[in-house]
């Protein structure tokens, strides 16, 4: 999955998008950028993606918000906040709001990808556990509908 | 936010460097990696004055904690590396308990003792007490280094002055402020060629401002309140 997983890159920083798309890129994943909080959530609604590199400071609104936007737009999606300005509350709030993980500028690109992976792999996790939960309640309502059946069908008339 | 500014650029001069390395691979000319390298280094230097403008720029917020003259130091102690020629000599009780922010403190110490250190390039001693007076707690840490003027022990207080090659000269006044919001006091006394002598009073329980909290809170110098904030 994550060889192929589709990332969104929030930064209104053109070099910081440039360089974090190309080395995604390079390591085998499918990178959109955009630069601003508006421009995310319509992406969001149009396209999917797995995960999101978000800068926490964006011109038009804060990252925060943008996280908790994006709860409508994309809820499935890993959210991972960037920050220059790291403090407590920051990342706390980022937290609140529905970050899955928070990474402080200048971040090291091993780090970056290392996060990717790890959050992707846990997507991958909720997905199959997702997946195994609908079929054991298929499962068990099939196993209980015939027990109904059997017990109608023995019923004295 | 100047410090967030200012660490864009660097996020993406650091991740092109990094891209750079991950395509030249380990074959590649050795002065090409070694030129890479010098990049990364000096990243994390500038980083590292970022985060010290940044410290004190910032209003301090306290998060107080028990502990005690002893284990305080002896924490900040352990951040530092000592030089075997530099003698050690830590006497600081395990009386009275005090409630200060820890990891804050510890910084302060930790500054004092590095710099202490520094005083002492050919070696010598220094000598870290603490005794209980009224309601405060008074740390003494004593060099048997190089000693200051009595010019330079005038200014070390002042933001960005400094008397090593490399240094943005805010390192005591952040201990300074970070000393004072615990409403506490710092002193020195230096004789150039015999040492110098910090003492460092804190109250052993600082008063809050905030009612029902642990928490204290200083503003920010004023002369650094006109920051400028992203478009």
């Amino acid at each position: 999955m994550g060889e192929h997983a589709r990332i969104l890159v929030v930064d209104d920083d053109e070099s910081i998008r440039t360089v974090l798309a190309t080395v995604l890129e390079e390591t085998g994943y499918a990178v959109d950028t955009v630069g601003c909080g508006k421009e995310t959530i319509e992406k969001t609604k149009t396209s999917f993606y797995n995960l999101a590199f978000i800068d926490i400071r964006l011109p038009d609104m804060e990252g925060t918000e943008v996280l908790a936007r994006m709860k409508e737009t994309a809820p499935k999606i890993r959210k991972i906040i960037i920050t220059g300005y790291p403090s407590l509350q920051n990342a706390v709030e980022a937290l609140h709001k529905g970050a899955h993980a928070y990474i402080m500028k200048p971040f090291d690109m091993v780090e970056i990808l290392s996060t990717a992976e790890e959050q992707l792999k846990k997507q991958e996790e909720e997905r199959k556990y997702g997946k195994e939960k609908i079929t054991e309640f298929i499962e068990t309502r099939v196993k209980e509908l015939e027990e109904e059946r059997t017990a109608m069908q023995n019923k004295p008339r | 936010m100047v410090g967030h500014d200012l660490r864009d650029p660097l996020t993406g001069i650091s991740g092109a460097a990094y891209y750079l390395k991950m395509k030249l691979g380990p074959k590649a000319e050795k002065r090409m990696i070694q030129m890479l390298e010098i990049i990364e280094k000096d990243i994390q230097y500038s980083n590292k004055i970022i985060t010290e403008l940044m410290d004190y720029s910032r209003e301090i917020r306290l998060e107080l904690t028990e502990t005690t003259p002893k284990s305080i130091i002896a924490e900040s102690i352990s951040l530092i590396r000592i030089p075997e020629k530099v003698q050690l000599a830590d006497s600081t009780l395990n009386e009275p308990k005090i409630k200060i922010d820890i990891d804050k403190m510890k910084r302060v110490f930790a500054n004092f003792i590095k710099n202490a250190v520094e005083a002492m390039p050919q070696g010598g001693k220094l000598t870290i007490s603490s005794r209980a007076s009224s309601n405060n707690v008074e740390f003494m840490l004593i060099d048997s280094g190089v000693g200051m003027t009595k010019e330079v022990s005038e200014k070390i207080w002042t933001p960005f002055f400094t008397t090593k090659a490399k240094g943005m000269g805010l390192g005591l006044a952040i201990c300074r402020r970070i000393i004072e919001a615990h409403q506490g006091k710092i002193s020195v006394e230096s004789i150039v060629g015999e040492g110098t002598t910090f003492t460092i009073t804190i109250p052993i329980e600082p008063r809050t401002r905030v009612e029902g909290g642990e928490r204290v809170w200083v503003n920010m110098p004023e002369s650094l309140l006109s920051t400028t904030t992203k478009a």
